[in-house]
């Protein structure tokens, strides 16, 4: 088994670090002290090919890999976690939709704007959490048409969107639509007021019979729960890459404060329990790299990659709010000051817990798994 | 000016859970607070203290009725008198509370509480105004009193002035708390330096039918469970709803 | 053993609760977003007595001991962890300082209307090279006939905008270290009209993750003068003061993480009572139903550590392993809980309209304020091993 990157990993690892240090780090307090993406970086990020990542070569994207693509996370994360969201949101629900369950009609339309501006996927609802079975927003069929009617909530890039592909219930079943924000009837609500992410669009978003054709359809009617499944599987990858990246941040972060900070004529990174800290956070942050590396393989390989991406999320979400966390302990009293980096990292990785589902439901899920062949019903 | 508050105590709502569907109250925890009435009254006789006023407290109940004249006591009270009493309706109360007024021999005024949190019957002040052949003033939401009389603003159609001369009986409104909150140094007295003082009801001049309910209580009920109504888009299926129920012809 | 609260603490702690819900809990929205403390609550609290339920009666206090103490930081943590901070860094230690150190005519001259809340208090210790290493302190005490000099900086004072009396510890011997030459000392920072007394310096407020309504703050002091009758203690053993305080002071921090604990309890209950996914409540999924269990034992445990800690303090009985025991595990525990409480409630738990959103960001710093949690399991062991005869340094 050969653990190293190739070659060309390296360039892009080295290319993503170079870019997020050079343009991500300077940006990143003031887009969550003024709760605003920063749009000045998404417009170098463009330039970069990041907002077409994952998008294969004929249609126009940067077809990275998937381990080259979480490298890309993992980089920006590590200096600027809403970033990295933002982007993981893009390309991995949006643009991966397109790409996998979009004719060429929708591709040739839609991908070349989500090249240069946001997109975002509106599923979640004010009943309709983690079952998305509930979801209410409607498009009904109106002769060739359809007329959607709804309320989605906690729509990641919402207020930034070109393209919005909504969850929503037909007559034939859950179905997946691509809506221009533009649109009559389409209205974006304010910010949610968020703990951290606070350089991510969140908003809510209406839909008062907005007029959709056929076209504007992705997949058939009753494809919708699984269209949703698999940009779900894809942003997990995500989100441990972008994991990784937070807890290396937040470990960054403490090492430095460690080494200058002294105390008892000493550098308390010479403190026995400060040194525990940082060694388990070493265990965590090299299980997880492997996690991730081994789903995005999974992929490379044309595997069914969604379970081990769920693992890599799940234990991602723990590694970044562990090391946030201890991290924060390490600062003392200036971790929680706002004028230290550190807060904000303990904030953003909170949002682990619920971003691409919740622990709960991924624990079921994989329970699911390990009874998969037994018959019986494994129920959240 | 001698007022006499009548207080008392109902059980924490916040440690009670109400089951509709099982038609049950359940006492998740039980713990006595002083009724919001109550301390309405506290409130409207602590006003009067400025003018000179003299604020006894009464309350007739178990021993856990202490605690809550220790509060009164916290919240302005001159003095506090328990009768010791298991039991009784408010007919039974409101004799001993006469009575009680008839021992104190000089009370210019009453002030009990309107409607408390559990029971809601109001019955308290008109009973004892009846027992002392007072006139009474019921559900005020403000009140003033010196040696003329009393003035208060009532809650009848909309809201009413009334005056009274002295001796009255006033209930005051739960919604007329200011939220004067107890006093933390009267209230730690109230526990070491002062003592309520417990009565009996042999002490009082009471005959056995004055201490005989009136009612009692065979069982406790939910109001029936009321029918929402229905919606209807438009008229028109209005119409043939009620042409369907043969309303309408 | 009696496991019941006297009956003047539960009708203590029902006067409590009746402030914290009506007076209190209306404003920290407010407070929180607008990071400024709410000083008309402040200002009933005070006028109810709760600005010095501890303390004797005679010194204008409410006479309730530790155990009332803790009850009030109990019900105050419920509502509002900025409210409780700001309440028990005057009482705790800004106060406990003047009190454990003060002769009779220091008690007489300040408590009273410290007790009464006429003055607010702070305690001054921690310096920007000096944190968890409290003995590196540098703030200069230098005596210059019947008073002395102070020059010099502190950091992270909770109430240093707005109080009036502080404690401080400063050097007055640099050659001794911390055993030996630092001196403990009362000083007023405000004036009757408020404006800060010569030589004080209140700096900009701090701006935190959390407890956004509890006003944070570098202080400095540059030829302050105070007079040598208002040492704390004795000349040269103001460290003694200064960590008697601290330790006490841990017992009612626990109790304030207690009922952040209780808190988070509740609106778990609530709210998974009432959320329903996958056709039916929150409350019929096992994996909901093992969270509040585990909060609900955590949060019993820690209840009988605070009280019986509580009641050591009260009958003069050896506390400060238990004190430390205190902090250590109610920090951790009201931040497990409410956690928990936050997660229940998915994507909505991130949001800053929501209440227990505020608890999660305001919790974190009981892990290391008042001692990090580090120092209190190094004291701890200390404790521990010096009973086996072996004796250990942080």
């Amino acid at each position: 088994m050969d653990f190293s990157l190739t070659e060309e990993q390296i360039m892009f690892r080295d290319l993503f670090r170079d870019f997020a240090q050079k343009e991500v780090t300077k940006v990143a307090k003031h887009t969550d002290e003024m709760e605003e993406p920063p749009v000045a970086l998404l417009k170098k990020a463009v330039a970069q090919g990041f907002l077409a990542a994952t998008v294969p070569e004929d249609l126009g994207g940067a077809a990275l890999d998937l381990l080259s693509y979480s490298l890309l996370l993992e980089e920006i994360a590590r200096e600027c976690m809403s970033t990295a969201i933002t982007l993981a949101v893009h390309n991995s629900l949006v643009n991966a939709t397109l790409v996998k369950y979009g004719n060429a009609e929708q591709q040739e339309k839609w991908l070349p704007i989500l090249a240069e501006n946001l997109g975002a996927f509106a599923a979640t609802e004010p009943d309709a959490g983690s079952d998305t079975s509930r979801i209410a927003t409607r498009a009904k069929r109106t002769g060739a048409s359809y007329s959607l009617n709804g309320v989605k909530v906690w729509v990641s890039n919402g207020a930034l969107a070109k393209a919005v592909l909504v969850l929503a219930q037909t007559d034939g079943g859950p179905a997946i639509f691509i809506v221009n924000p533009a649109a009559p009837g389409v209205k974006i609500g304010l910010r949610e007021p968020t703990t951290g992410l606070r350089g991510v669009a969140i908003n809510t978003v209406y839909f008062d019979f907005v007029e959709l054709a056929e076209a504007d359809r992705i997949g058939a009617e009753g494809d919708g729960l699984i269209i949703a499944q698999a940009a779900n599987a894809h942003l997990q990858l995500a989100l441990a890459a972008a994991a990784l990246g937070l807890a290396e941040g937040a470990v960054a972060l403490g090492r430095g404060f460690a080494i200058d900070r002294k105390q008892f004529g000493v550098s308390i990174a010479t403190k026995q329990a400060l040194g525990n800290y940082f060694a388990d956070c070493e265990i965590e942050q090299e299980a997880l790299r492997h996690l991730i590396e081994y789903a995005a393989w999974l992929a490379s390989e044309g595997k069914d990659f969604a379970a081990a991406a769920l693992k890599a999320k799940m234990f991602g979400a723990k590694v970044a709010r562990t090391a946030a966390n201890l991290m924060l302990q390490v600062h003392g009293g200036y971790g929680f000051s706002d004028e230290y980096a550190i807060s904000r990292l303990y904030r953003d990785a909170k949002a682990l817990d619920f971003l691409g589902g919740t622990p709960q439901i991924g624990r079921v899920v994989i329970a699911q798994q390990v009874f998969a062949d037994s018959g019986l019903a494994i129920r959240p | 000016m001698k007022v006499l508050v009548c207080v008392k105590q109902v059980l924490d709502p916040t440690g009670l859970t109400v089951n509709r569907k099982a038609e049950k109250v359940f006492i998740n925890r039980e713990d006595f607070i002083l009724d919001t009435a109550s301390k309405a009254a506290l409130e409207a006789a602590n006003d009067l203290k400025r003018a000179g006023a003299a604020v006894i407290a009464i309350s007739v109940g178990p021993e856990r009725v202490e605690d809550g004249l220790r509060e009164a006591l916290a919240r302005g009270a001159d003095r506090a008198i328990w009768i010791r009493s298991e039991g009784g309706d408010a007919l039974v109360i409101a004799n001993l509370i006469a009575a009680a007024a008839r021992k104190l021999s000089d009370i210019d005024l009453i002030i009990a509480g309107h409607q408390s949190l559990d029971s809601g019957a109001g019955e308290l002040a008109p009973r004892l105004a009846e027992a002392l052949d007072w006139p009474q003033i019921l559900g005020a939401a403000q009140i003033d009193a010196g040696e003329q009389g009393v003035t208060a603003i009532v809650q009848a159609d909309g809201f009413v002035q009334v005056e009274a001369a002295l001796p009255v009986v006033v209930s005051m409104l739960g919604a007329a708390y200011r939220g004067s909150l107890a006093n933390g140094w009267r209230l730690m007295d109230a526990y070491k330096q002062w003592d309520v003082e417990a009565w009996s009801t042999s002490e009082l001049d009471l005959n056995e039918d004055d201490l005989r309910p009136l009612t009692i209580k065979k069982e406790d009920a939910f109001p029936p469970e009321r029918q929402l109504g229905m919606s209807v888009r438009d008229v028109k299926e209005l119409v043939v709803m009620l042409k369907r129920e043969k309303v309408i012809a | 053993m009696d496991f019941e609260l006297s009956r003047e603490h539960q009708a203590l702690r029902r006067l409590i609760r009746e402030f914290a819900e009506e007076e209190l809990r209306p404003a920290t929205r407010c407070a929180d977003r607008s990071a400024q403390p709410p000083l008309d609550v402040v200002k009933k609290a005070a006028e109810i007595g709760l600005f010095g339920v501890p303390f004797p009666r005679e010194y204008g206090g409410l006479g309730a001991g530790e155990t009332g103490y803790c009850i009030l930081m109990e019900e105050i943590g419920r509502v509002d962890t900025s409210f409780a901070t700001i309440i028990g860094a005057h009482i705790g230690i800004g106060t406990m300082a003047i009190y454990l150190g003060g002769n009779k005519q220091i008690r007489e001259k300040y408590l009273p209307d410290l007790c009464s809340g006429k003055k607010i208090a702070a305690f001054a210790l921690t310096e920007p090279q000096a944190g968890s290493d409290a003995a590196s302190i540098k703030l200069r005490a230098t005596k210059e006939g019947d008073s002395y000099i102070l020059d010099g900086e502190k950091m992270w004072i909770t109430n240093g905008p707005m109080a009036s009396t502080m404690s401080i510890l400063a050097v007055t011997d640099p050659a001794l270290g911390a055993r030996g030459g630092a001196t403990a000392f009362v000083i007023e920072t405000r004036n009757g009209d408020g404006a800060p007394t010569e030589g004080f310096t209140p700096g900009k407020h701090e701006h935190k993750m959390g407890l956004h309504g509890s006003p944070t703050a570098a202080i400095s002091f540059d030829n302050f003068r105070v007079p040598a009758e208002n040492v704390l203690g004795q000349v040269g053993l103001g460290f003694v003061v200064f960590m008697q305080t601290l330790d006490i002071g841990r017992v009612t921090l626990g109790a304030a993480t207690l009922g952040g604990a209780e808190a988070s309890l509740q609106q778990t209950l609530e709210w998974a009572a009432l959320r329903e996914q996958f056709g039916k409540p929150l409350a019929l999924t096992q994996s909901i139903q093992f969270m509040v269990a585990d909060m609900a034992a955590e949060t019993e445990a820690l209840r009988s550590l605070v009280y019986r800690t509580a009641w050591l303090v009260d009958n003069q009985k050896p506390f400060i392993k238990e004190a430390g025991m205190c902090k250590l595990l109610g920090s951790e525990i009201a931040s497990r809980c409410v956690d928990r409480a936050v997660q229940v409630m998915g994507a909505l738990g991130y949001s800053r309209d929501v209440h227990m959103e505020r608890g999660f960001r305001d919790a974190r710093i009981a892990e290391i304020f008042e001692g990090t949690n580090e120092i209190q399991r190094i004291l701890i062991a200390e404790q521990l091993f010096r009973e086996v005869g072996v004796r250990i340094r942080p």
